[in-house]
C-alpha cells in the first residue's frame, strides 16, 4: 500500500472499520516511525474514544465497584 | 459523597494512573469513579446486556489495575486509552458471541444509530463532562444519518467497511468515503476537546 492508502486508512482505523490485513498494515507502518500518520492516528483516536459521551449515560451497579476494589486488594495482599 | 469536580471523566489525570501503576488502591477508586459510567455505557451499548456489561467492566478494570504501566501518555489521553481498551474487549466479547450464534439485542434498526444523549443535565455528571456530552452530542447529531449509521457500525458494532457495505447494501467504497467524512466532521468539531486531557 502506498504512503497515501495508509494515511486515508487512519480514520477507519480509528472507528474501527478496517478489516483484520489492512489493520496490520497499517500497524506495521506505524511501528515503521512514520510521524504524520501517528500524529494523525492520536488525534483521531482522541476523538473517537469521545464517541460514546454521546450516549446517554448509565451507571453502574454499586456491587461493581465493592467486586472491583475486593479483587485488587486481594491481589495486593498476595504479591 | 465526593466533590463532583472530582469525578470529570473528561478530565482523568494521567498522574492518577501513575499512582495506580504504583499499586495505589485509592487512586483506583478515583480511576473508577471517574470512568466508570462512561465505560458501562459504552459496554452496555455494544452488548446491549446490563449483566454482561458488568462482567465485561470487571474484566477490563482487572487489566486496568494489572496493565495500568503500558500506559503512555504519549499515544493519547487517559480516558481514550480506558474507552479504546473496554471497546475492544466488548467487540471481542461481541464476536465470540456471534461465532455462538447468539443474536445481539442492540439492533441498528431497534434505533440505536440516533441513541444520543438528551442534553439535559444529569446528576452524575461535573459541569465538564456534561458541556463536553452536549458538544459530543452535537457534533455527531450534525453528521448526516448514513455518516453517522456507518461510523456506529463500526464503532459499536465492530463491523468492518466490508461487512458494513454487505449489510447496508452500499458500494464498498460509498461506505469508506461516509467513515472517512463522518470522522473526519467529527475532528472538525472536536479537536478542542480531544486535546483536552493533554492541555492540563
Amino acid at each position: 500500500m502506498t504512503h497515501d492508502a495508509l494515511e486515508e486508512s487512519v480514520p477507519l482505523y480509528a472507528a474501527g472499520a478496517l478489516d483484520r490485513v489492512e489493520r496490520q498494515a497499517l500497524e506495521a507502518h506505524l511501528l515503521s516511525g512514520c510521524a504524520s500518520c501517528h500524529s494523525a492516528l492520536k488525534d483521531y483516536q482522541s476523538i473517537a474514544a469521545l464517541l460514546p459521551l454521546a450516549l446517554s449515560p448509565t451507571k453502574p451497579p454499586r456491587s461493581l465497584e465493592s467486586h472491583n476494589h475486593g479483587r485488587t486488594k486481594s491481589l495486593t495482599d498476595s504479591s | 459523597m465526593d466533590k463532583p469536580s472530582q469525578h470529570a471523566t473528561s478530565m482523568i489525570d494521567p498522574n492518577l494512573l501513575a499512582r495506580v501503576v504504583k499499586g495505589d488502591q485509592q487512586a483506583f477508586s478515583q480511576l473508577y469513579d471517574h470512568s466508570s459510567t462512561l465505560l458501562f455505557t459504552l459496554a452496555v451499548r455494544i452488548l446491549g446486556n446490563h449483566e454482561e456489561a458488568a462482567e465485561l467492566l470487571q474484566d477490563v478494570y482487572l487489566e486496568v489495575w494489572r496493565k495500568v504501566s503500558r500506559y503512555d501518555v504519549g499515544r493519547g489521553t487517559p480516558i481514550a486509552w480506558l474507552v479504546t481498551l473496554t471497546k475492544s474487549r466488548a467487540i471481542d466479547r461481541l464476536r465470540a458471541r456471534a461465532s455462538r450464534g447468539y443474536q445481539a439485542t442492540n439492533s441498528l434498526e431497534a434505533g440505536t444509530a440516533t441513541q444520543v444523549a438528551d442534553h439535559g443535565p444529569s446528576p452524575f455528571e461535573t459541569q465538564a463532562d456534561q458541556e463536553l456530552r452536549i458538544a459530543v452530542g452535537a457534533a455527531v447529531a450534525g453528521l448526516p444519518i448514513a455518516q453517522q449509521q456507518a461510523i456506529e457500525l463500526a464503532y459499536y458494532e465492530g463491523l468492518s467497511h466490508t461487512e458494513i457495505a454487505s449489510r447496508l447494501n452500499q458500494p464498498l467504497g460509498t461506505v469508506k468515503t461516509r467513515i472517512k467524512l463522518g470522522m473526519s466532521k467529527l475532528r472538525d468539531s472536536l479537536q478542542q476537546w480531544g486535546n483536552h486531557g493533554e492541555l492540563q
